[in-house]
């Protein structure tokens, strides 16, 4: 059976630094430890200036950070790249469209291939 | 190199004490994803099992992992034997796999790395783990009584002899033969 990720992985990597709540909501620049728990214990969702303070303690990018937040975030928005690139296939061919259609594909099936941009010419 | 399988499991690894009981969360026996103790003073046996409850509802572990102290050596007292079995059985009861790890195993384990003894096991573990060195207790004297902190390094060992009886016998699920299985996955 495959666990899901954690919704986040902020006690371990704090204690890899052995640093305590107190000291983290210091680096933070917030008041006593209680917020730090908060979004230890996912109460909480940091705002974008503290997940990026969090990288910068931590060394690591937000989504190992918060990487069962990440991967709900991946699947949702993949399921939905699907819903649309089924829908913009009912529309009228175009080079604009094909084009969208494989960048979206491309997102789905893995987003490892790069995307080109090659000029757009009137046909 | 991580066995693949091992990534699949997290396990929750339970070492009870007279005062509390440590505890150490894996995801693959190289990640350690927390560890630490929880002290229980009062109505013991209830507020372990209520901590435990809420550590398994944080972490949701796949494997939870204890001593087995059933096994005839062990030389656990008759509170600690019995928290151990109703740990087992609320595993059960929320349908997650328990497995009881006799200490004759973890020694085994550990024996490659020159360990014979609990401490040389723990500071075994901090090589492994440099982030348990800042929960190392000085070494025992023989007229003191046990640091807390060692149940921490005792749960990890736990968890680490799960993973290597996993490895051992081949595949994701039959343990070594030697483990008490309480809740395997068909």
């Amino acid at each position: 059976m495959q666990y899901d990720k954690l919704n986040n992985y902020l006690r371990t990597y704090r204690k890899k630094l052995g640093l305590t709540q107190r000291e983290v909501s210091f680096l933070l620049g917030c008041h006593g430890g209680a917020k730090v728990s908060r979004y230890e214990r996912a109460g909480r969702i940091p705002d974008l200036k503290t997940i990026f303070a969090y990288e910068a303690i931590f060394q690591k990018p937000a989504r190992e950070l918060f990487a069962g937040i990440y991967d709900r975030a991946e699947r949702e928005t993949r399921r939905r790249i699907r819903q649309l690139v089924s829908r913009l296939r009912k529309r009228q061919e175009s080079p604009v469209l094909a084009r969208k259609i494989a960048g979206l594909r491309a997102v789905v099936e893995g987003g490892e291939e790069e995307l080109r941009y090659a000029p757009i010419t009137d046909q | 190199m991580t066995d693949p399988r091992d990534r699949q499991l997290r396990v929750l690894s339970i070492d009870p004490h007279p005062r509390g009981f440590g505890y150490a969360v894996f995801e693959g026996p190289l990640c350690l994803v927390d560890w630490g103790t929880k002290d229980v003073r009062q109505d013991k046996e209830r507020v372990a099992l209520e901590r435990i409850g809420e550590l398994v509802r944080r972490y949701l572990p796949t494997v939870i992992v204890v001593e087995d102290c059933a096994h005839g050596k062990s030389r656990r007292n008759a509170r600690v034997r019995q928290l151990t079995e109703r740990i087992l059985a609320e595993a059960r009861e929320s349908a997650v796999e328990g497995h009881a790890v006799p200490r004759a195993a973890v020694y085994r384990t550990f024996a490659g790395t020159g360990a014979g003894t609990k401490y040389g096991i723990a500071t075994a573990l901090v090589r492994a783990f440099p982030e348990l060195m800042v929960r190392l207790p000085p070494k025992r004297k023989p007229w003191q009584t046990e640091d807390s902190r060692m149940s921490i390094f005792d749960a990890v060992a736990l968890g680490l002899t799960y993973f290597r009886s996993l490895r051992r016998a081949g595949t994701a699920r039959p343990p070594d033969a030697q483990l008490r299985t309480v809740n395997r996955r068909p």
